[in-house]
């Protein structure tokens, strides 16, 4: 049975564009959240990759993972790890971000149901021996929509964020994805995406859509 | 180089609807593919979710899964599963489809590298105590650009697809 396809597909598709959806900025407040990051465990020179949180610390099935270093506005926590190998890890947990209304310091945080992939391993640079986790990849499982500002939102159905390798990930600041931004684009097929990643040099999804909501 | 994934994946939509025409000729490759699934294991009831295979069998840990029933022109394959738990389960892989370009019979195949993830676990209709999964993402690792017709496509980063209860997506 392929129960219509297409329709799932496209808008599979359009989801694909959509990226980020709540990016906070510098000045939420939130650098609680950054210390109450729960375990830690300090690996050295390992045969698994490790990930790399804030600031130059690496780890192997954190609890919790601090995405945006320098506000704690968005983060994974509750983290409940089914693998942990040579090229990849898994964990299903929760993500946490800042809807920064009406500003981050005001903001609540809003809390969504994800699977964490962990993948493409990569030398950590200045230490020899250790590899490091270079992509995060989260599948939103559950609910997607929130609201902020009295608007309707909705995450797509995954979003992939570069690592940094002094640690948390590629969340720029001062940005907050609207994503009616993104379905238009996502209704022209993907170009705007694929254009703004090229100019940025970052993975396409992200920039195009932080750009976009500008 | 922008490759236009949706329009790549409208193709793969075309691709499971292409079906009908290609089903009694091999030249998809898909009959064989189905044909050389690798390692199965007939799942009874049991604490993890199975996935369900064109052929309607429950199954854990295939070393290969055919999306599109009807012609075999989409699937994953060269599973190698690191997880498979009560809630998700990932295997690295491949993601393999043929690009019906002009045609499904005369097309080409193309094999990504990519994770395989299954979760959205949901009681299978019919079948008491079983559960199977009922989406799969595809995490696209490596390369995700190809050509077809002379034209360049490039495929998203990620890939959902809902899984059927009766098998494929």
């Amino acid at each position: 049975m392929t129960a219509a396809p297409g329709r799932r597909l496209r808008r599979a598709a359009a989801l694909a564009l959509c990226g980020l959806a709540v990016i906070a900025t510098a000045g939420c407040g939130s650098a609680a959240s950054a210390a109450s990051l729960g375990k830690q465990q300090t690996v050295g020179t390992t045969a698994v990759p490790v990930v790399v949180v804030c600031f130059n610390k690496t780890q192997i099935r954190p609890g919790s993972y601090l995405l945006a270093c320098g506000d704690g506005s968005a983060y994974l926590e509750r983290l409940n790890w089914a693998a942990w190998g040579p090229s990849s890890a898994m964990a299903s947990g929760t993500f946490i971000v800042n809807n920064c209304t009406p500003d981050c310091a005001e903001g609540r945080g809003i809390a969504f149901g994800v699977l964490a992939v962990l993948w493409n391993a990569q030398p950590w640079p200045g230490h020899a021996g250790v590899r490091y986790f270079t992509e995060l990849t989260m599948i939103f499982t559950g609910n997607r929509s929130y609201t902020a500002g009295g608007k309707a939102y909705q995450q797509p159905q995954t979003v992939t964020y570069p690592m940094f390798k002094a640690g948390g990930a590629a969340l720029l600041s001062g940005t907050r994805v609207a994503q009616d931004h993104v379905d238009d684009l996502a209704g022209d097929d993907d170009q705007a995406g694929d254009v703004v990643a090229r100019v940025a040099g970052v993975a396409g999804q992200q920039v195009g859509d932080v750009l976009l909501a500008r | 180089m922008t490759a236009s994934p949706a329009r790549s994946l409208r193709k793969a939509a075309a691709l499971a609807l292409c079906g009908i025409a290609v089903i009694a000729t091999a030249a998809c490759g898909a009959a064989a593919s189905a044909a050389t699934f690798g390692p199965q294991r007939a799942a009874t009831t049991t604490a993890v979710p199975v996935v369900v295979s064109c052929g309607m069998k429950t199954q854990v840990r295939p070393g290969a899964y055919t999306l599109a029933c009807a012609d075999g022109n989409v699937y994953v394959s060269a599973l190698n599963w690191t997880a498979w738990g009560s809630s998700s389960a990932l295997a690295s892989g491949t993601y393999a489809f043929n690009d019906c370009t002009p045609t499904c019979l005369s097309g080409h195949g193309h094999t990504l590298p990519g994770l395989v993830v299954l979760w959205g676990a949901q009681a299978l209709p019919g079948h008491a105590g079983v559960r199977y999964f009922t989406e799969m993402t595809v995490i696209f690792t490596g390369n995700r650009s190809y050509t077809a017709g002379g034209k360049a496509y490039k495929e998203p980063q990620t890939l959902t697809v809902p899984l059927s209860q009766y098998g494929g997506a």
